[in-house]
């Protein structure tokens, strides 16, 4: 298997599209399954998003230094592609969606669907700053660095959601074990 | 909960999601990129490098001009020297302020 840092060098050097599929076949689950988590679990929008990012990945691939991994360079593209497409005009608050809607699924679900579930009902910033840090295993300079913010608000941004991560899933244990 | 508590239970709630065609709808659409490069970076700047220019020429070079102008017609003038001086030293202070600015040599 062809390294990743050489599979870029020959998207750089020679514009080789096949070196290019390949390492879109690498990331496209990670990326794709990160904008689901941030577009509330809409998969259309998700795929459009991830189609959106890979593209712009290949046109700005000759600016792409090795400074921070492949990965995190691509989430940061995911990111921004995110942040654009909210800040639309015609965009709707995904806070508009009824809370009932997941409060009738989540109790039924095993724990690790419930952790993705309860992911969802976290305000957008605490969301993507716990997926990136936990989910991902990047550094919270890392995590600084996708999205664009200081080094102390992505912390604040980790030690609120996971507070509150944790309480709906103590909630859930709760109803569960009363079961 | 732990942070490693927290990384487990995250770990084990990734799905993999399957390609399903999306890397070939993706590079069915993708663009040639050597029509999209821009052929030199620098061509690219030319046009803010213009505009910074004539602002700076706007904002220092014609009023120090004038007043070194002035201040050659008469020296003997304190208002002319003290004028000048001041807009010498105003263009100093901006450029160090600019310069040391953080990250703005690294940029450069």
């Amino acid at each position: 298997m062809i390294p990743e840092l050489a599979l870029i060098q020959r998207v750089q050097l020679h514009d080789d599209r096949h070196a290019f599929s390949q390492l879109v076949k690498a990331h496209q689950s990670q990326v794709r399954f990160t904008l689901l988590q941030l577009t509330h679990g809409n998969d259309a929008l998700s795929d459009d998003l991830a189609q959106e990012t890979f593209l712009k990945a290949f046109l700005a691939i000759g600016r792409f230094n090795g400074d921070a991994s492949f990965a995190t360079w691509l989430h940061r593209i995911a990111y921004n592609c995110f942040i654009s497409h909210v800040r639309k005009p015609n965009h709707i608050d995904e806070q508009d969606i009824p809370e009932g809607t997941f409060e009738v699924d989540f109790h039924h679900e095993l724990l690790t669907s419930a952790v993705n579930k309860a992911m969802l009902t976290l305000p957008v910033e605490q969301r993507a700053a716990l997926h990136y840090g936990f989910q991902r295993g990047h550094s919270h300079g890392e995590i600084a660095q996708i999205m664009d913010m200081p080094l102390g608000t992505v912390k604040t941004l980790i030690n609120r959601g996971k507070i509150a991560l944790q309480q709906k899933l103590v909630d859930w244990q709760e109803v569960n074990h009363a079961r | 909960m732990q942070d490693d508590e927290f990384s487990n239970l995250f770990k084990d709630s990734e799905p993999y999601i399957a390609d399903n065609g999306f890397s070939e709808h993706l590079m069915a659409s993708l663009p040639n990129r050597s029509q999209t490069a821009v052929k030199s970076k620098w061509l690219a700047l030319l046009p803010f490098a213009a505009m910074l220019m004539a602002m700076l020429i706007v904002a220092f070079v014609l009023p120090i001009a004038q007043s070194f102008k002035a201040f050659m017609m008469q020296p003997s003038d304190w208002q002319n020297s003290w004028s000048l001086l001041l807009m010498v030293g105003t263009m100093i202070g901006v450029s160090l302020v600019w310069v040391n600015e953080d990250g703005l040599l690294k940029k450069l």
